[in-house]
């Protein structure tokens, strides 16, 4: 038994690890962002080691300078599920980073990095900027998400048209949640579920299925569901 | 480790970015719980399912530890007896992304309050911030890997044995952090031997 597990989880050829492996991988190179970041922390820590390069500063203050405006000239390509995808990824690059410079800090793998402390703070704000950027697109796109629910009773179709489907909205949902995400949402905000979107593709997995009034139970905490949704009667 | 445009790694230079990090750091994380960011991809359906279940919900067993280290705390406050469920989503936001606070504040205090390396760990904790759209759980495991070998690298002990240890948590966390991570191992027991070589002190296991 362990060792069934143990070899689905750690071999390479199982489907799911190579796909997101895969995916992950092919995310880095794909999002502007990841990028960006990228090389705008590799080009702080080169210039650290090598001050005299000249170059390194002009890549530096271009990627971090290119991050700041990014997100607010290209709304559209942000890719959160870039982001997702590529997060181990990401991890483990921050762990290879982390060990190397606890080793220079120490001194037992050469001479500590000399930041320069501008560049970080500059660097810092950026990031904070970029991802406030985010956030209030997040932020836009479950208000259009609200919108389109705020009349609606009963099941209701993903909406194919308008601002919520355009792509700068769009990207922030995801495959098989939407179904999900009208629960939640309206549980935390209204005490009740009135209505659920349906996922734009009906025929993805997904944890419940509405249509066939199979819903998650939460009465453990005074939510209920709206006639609309489950013939019955709401209790008052 | 400052240089000057800028200037050496005195008292005030770590306030500065520390302040400035932390600060940027609470306003961000503040925005992401009050817009419930955090219900980004498939955490929508790891809050309905912990709701459900009113207590930890582990769709995928093989990520088991992952789930358990983002969902303690609104597990604990259900178990408490909480039932606002906007304060539970709330909590999971926090829970979501506490990890790399905590990291922060450990690798503070382990290291005897050195500015170096809690500020190399601030460092890969923007890095880590920037480049995933959120800490969720997978990298979760991957930063108590990271505070963990962390420790011990600050113990300055022969820490082999404990990444191996370490290892088996994250081996039932996700597969996929299995092929990230087994370079890492692979890279860090390589490592070693420059890391202990120059230092010559080598220590025992695990005490």
């Amino acid at each position: 038994m362990v060792g069934a597990v143990a070899l689905r989880v750690l071999s390479p050829s199982a489907g799911p690890n190579r796909t997101y492996f895969l995916e992950g991988a092919l995310s880095l190179p794909a999002s502007p962002s990841l990028v960006l970041t990228t090389v705008a922390f590799g080009s702080l820590l080169a210039h650290a080691y090598r001050p005299t390069l000249s170059w390194l500063t002009k890549l530096f203050w271009a990627s971090t300078g290119m991050l700041l405006l990014y997100p607010f000239v290209l709304p559209d390509i942000l890719l959160p599920a870039f982001h997702y995808r590529a997060r181990i990824l990401n991890a483990a690059l921050a762990l290879l980073l982390f060990a190397y410079l606890h080793g220079r800090l120490h001194g037992r793998l050469g001479t500590a990095p000399q930041l320069a402390r501008g560049r970080v703070l500059a660097l810092a704000v950026v990031l904070f900027v970029f991802k406030g950027k985010v956030t209030w697109e997040w932020h836009r796109h479950v208000g259009l998400f609200r919108t389109e629910l705020a009349e609606a009773r009963g099941i209701v179709d993903f909406p194919l048209e308008g601002a919520f489907s355009e792509r700068r909205s769009s990207q922030f949902s995801w495959s098989w949640t939407s179904p999900t995400r009208s629960v939640v949402f309206q549980a935390i905000e209204e005490g009740q579920v009135r209505a659920i979107m349906l996922n734009a593709d009906t025929s993805v997995w997904q944890p419940f299925l509405p249509l066939s009034g199979d819903m998650p139970d939460l009465s453990a905490f005074g939510i209920w569901y709206g006639s609309e949704l489950t013939g019955a009667v709401a209790p008052p | 480790m400052f240089n000057n445009d800028d200037a050496p790694l005195d008292a005030s230079s770590f306030r500065l970015l520390v302040g400035t990090v932390a600060l940027g750091a609470v306003l961000s994380v503040t925005a992401v719980i009050a817009t419930r960011r955090f219900l980004y991809a498939d955490s929508s359906y790891f809050l309905l399912g912990m709701w459900e279940n009113g207590s930890f919900f582990v769709p995928n067993y093989s990520r088991w530890f992952g789930f358990w280290v983002t969902q303690w705390l609104p597990v604990l406050a259900m178990k408490l007896g909480l039932t606002d469920l906007g304060v539970l989503a709330a909590l999971y936001g926090v829970n979501l992304w506490m990890n790399p606070a905590l990291t922060v504040l450990v690798a503070w205090w382990s290291s005897g309050r050195s500015r170096e390396v809690t500020l190399a760990t601030l460092l890969c904790v923007l890095f880590l911030f920037q480049n995933t759209y959120l800490v969720l759980d997978n990298e979760a495991s991957v930063f108590f890997l990271l505070v963990s070998i962390l420790l011990i690298l600050t113990l300055r002990r022969d820490f082999s044995y404990w990444v191996l240890l370490l290892f088996i948590p994250i081996l039932f966390s996700h597969g996929v952090a299995v092929l990230a991570v087994g370079p890492i191992l692979v890279a860090l027991l390589l490592w070693r031997r420059r890391y202990f070589s120059t230092t010559g002190r080598a220590g025992s296991g695990p005490s």
